[in-house]
């Protein structure tokens, strides 16, 4: 029996009933019986939910806190629901953690791989570097604390991430700020690049224009057009080339050391093609790091060098006096490329 | 004749104490350019190769009377001293510079233009008439005065094409290298206005790289204004979609840009397009009766 006078409440809060109700759409993120795809979604939508709830909700059960109204007037004590609401996310937020480590993991079984900045390699280390500076930086503006006081710059239904700003000489004092988390753009995934474009980012940071493609004879051009028609060129007479490569209008040559590295690294290619028009590189610096390239590392497959332009005289004595065979145009050089890429195959 | 530079050139070379500003300038005088003065800030009094070293371009147009300008000069400042030339006067600007920002060039074109100043580049191996004067970087022993107009959007691949006309005795009134970057300055159209005033040159060659819509805009130009026969070639055919090909401009983006499309545009409008530069001779000696 009910007793008489005493006042029951007999619904359940909104805000929790909110919290069991997105509950449920995590249940669904867990059901392995879901697609894959489908799982990551619901996680996503119990996620959003939830940054909405802080912000707009949870943001109003504050204010009702702080203006500290009776239980009678309200039906519950705010402090108490606060609590109660911290408790029950506390519970979800361990859930969600370990579905999260599920599905990451089922991910990696379809060779879909979730990463963060500390599993990066050398190579993605730069491309994300790079990303950021070309993509990020120029959306994201630091607050400074001591500017915000007394300032309306802070926007309702916005992320903001607390961060400390340090100087890495140790001159200036720690400071606290704040970053508005861009939502839309950039993306909140980025693709890494593939082991080819990988190969393209390290060839650019040495000066080399590499682009990698299907074929067995491994091209070595000064120049991009020259080295554009030298592809056309071998595909032209019925070969297929293994790369663009564009060492560039200096002479340096350490270039030509990383570019025949580069090539190397390909295991499709059968012949070197190295065509050289001379006109800011000078021959006898390509001839000379050509030897030294070759010293430097064992080639296995045959070579076939054209050289012609400033200082090509010099330049075919050095290779002349390290014997090493040169033709005199890019057609017999293409030519020769493709017979000898054949002959290797036999 | 011949276009742009000649006898007459006066050669003034910005950058000319930088390593190859400085070997670039020997070459440019053995070949016999008349290079009479070089633009260095702060190094005004020096002689490099025997050529005085101004601080201002104003200052070495005033010793020397010079009317031309090729810069060397590194590419976050190749701007400036181009802007610098055409202030001072310099009437024709050849800037070598390569990964001269896109921006800067946006802002460079429309004033050079509005001042009547000429520019070819900037990431451009420069231009040359046989036997006159050579600006730029080009290897002078692989050209030969005679009647053939070139214009090009690569360096090295140039070389490649003059070596293939000169070894099959066809000499070049002027050779042009346009620069490969996407904006930049004298292009197709004006150049082969040029050629068809220029009552030394009997035919023209136009080599073109996949990217953009230059050779598209040329090959209208050509229906409509060129009387000379032209010859063309385009580089990239086998360029896969979507990477840009070591220069700026030469991107097949969304589809566009692609070599087949150019060579349809030339073809389409009576341009004979070479298959790869050892044909161009063949195909102009027929054009020529020779």
């Amino acid at each position: 029996m009910v007793k008489k006078n005493t006042p029951v409440f007999r619904f359940i809060n909104r805000e929790i009933s909110w919290l069991h109700f997105n509950e449920r759409v995590l249940q669904e993120a867990e059901d392995e019986s879901n697609p894959l795809i489908e799982r990551i979604k619901f996680l996503g939508i119990y996620s959003n939910n939830l940054d909405e709830f802080f912000r707009v909700r949870v943001a109003t059960v504050n204010r009702m806190a702080a203006l500290n109204k009776s239980e009678s007037f309200l039906n519950y004590k705010p402090a108490k629901l606060l609590k109660k609401i911290g408790e029950i996310d506390a519970l979800q937020e361990k859930q969600f953690a370990a579905c999260y480590v599920k599905i990451v993991n089922s991910l990696a079984d379809q060779n879909i791989f979730i990463i963060n900045e500390k599993n990066l390699n050398t190579t993605q280390g730069l491309f994300v570097r790079s990303y950021f500076r070309d993509h990020v930086r120029p959306v994201i503006f630091p607050l400074m604390f001591d500017n915000l006081r007394g300032s309306n710059t802070l926007e309702d239904n916005s992320i903001y991430l607390t961060i400390v700003l340090n100087d890495s000489k140790g001159i200036a004092k720690e400071q606290m700020a704040l970053i508005k988390v861009p939502t839309k753009n950039p993306s909140r995934f980025l693709i890494l690049p593939s082991e080819d474009e990988k190969k393209e980012i390290l060839a650019k940071e040495k000066g080399l224009s590499y682009i990698r493609l299907d074929g067995s004879i491994g091209c070595m051009v000064n120049g991009a057009g020259l080295a554009m028609a030298t592809m056309d060129m071998i595909k032209l007479y019925g070969g297929e080339p293994a790369n663009f490569l564009d060492i560039g209008g200096s002479s340096n040559p350490q270039k030509v050391i990383d570019a025949m590295n580069l090539i190397l690294s390909d295991k499709n290619v059968k012949v070197i093609m190295i065509n050289i028009f001379g006109g800011i590189t000078r021959c006898d610096d390509v001839a000379k790091g050509l030897i030294a390239a070759l010293e430097q590392i064992k080639i296995q497959i045959p070579i076939v060098i054209r050289l012609s332009g400033t200082n090509s005289k010099e330049g075919l004595e050095i290779l002349k006096s390290a014997s090493l065979p040169t033709v005199e145009t890019m057609s017999e050089a293409a030519q020769k490329a493709i017979s000898l890429s054949v002959d290797f195959l036999r | 004749m011949s276009i742009l530079v000649n006898k007459n050139t006066k050669l003034l070379v910005q950058g000319i104490t930088g390593r190859d500003g400085s070997f670039h300038t020997k070459k440019m005088i053995e070949y016999g350019t008349n290079v009479v003065g070089g633009v260095s800030p702060g190094k005004s009094g020096q002689l490099v190769h025997g050529v005085p070293v101004f601080n201002t371009v104003a200052d070495a147009i005033k010793s020397t009377g010079a009317n031309t300008s090729v810069i060397f000069v590194p590419a976050p400042f190749a701007a400036d001293a181009i802007l610098e030339a055409s202030e001072a006067g310099i009437e024709l600007v050849i800037a070598i510079s390569e990964g001269v920002p896109t921006l800067d060039m946006v802002r460079v074109t429309p004033y050079l233009k509005k001042r009547g100043t000429k520019l070819v580049g900037a990431n451009c191996p420069g231009l040359i008439s046989p036997d006159e004067a050579m600006v730029g970087i080009l290897p002078g022993n692989i050209f030969l005065k005679g009647n053939i107009g070139l214009m090009s959007r690569s360096g090295t691949l140039t070389y490649e094409m003059v070596y293939q006309l000169t070894s099959n005795g066809l000499g070049q009134s002027t050779c042009v290298g346009i620069g490969g970057d996407p904006v930049a300055g004298l292009y197709y159209e004006e150049l082969l206005q040029m050629f068809e005033e220029d009552p030394e040159t009997e035919a023209i060659v136009l080599i073109g790289e996949i990217g953009g819509d230059a050779e598209e805009r040329a090959a209208q130009y050509i229906k409509e204004h060129i009387t000379k026969p032209v010859v063309g070639f385009i580089g990239g055919l086998t360029a896969p979609p979507g990477k840009r090909m070591g220069h700026a401009g030469a991107i097949i983006s969304s589809g566009t840009g692609t070599g087949a499309e150019k060579i349809a545009a030339f073809e389409a409008v009576g341009v004979q397009v070479a298959r790869q530069p050892s044909e161009i001779p063949e195909l102009l000696k027929k054009l020529l009766k020779i």
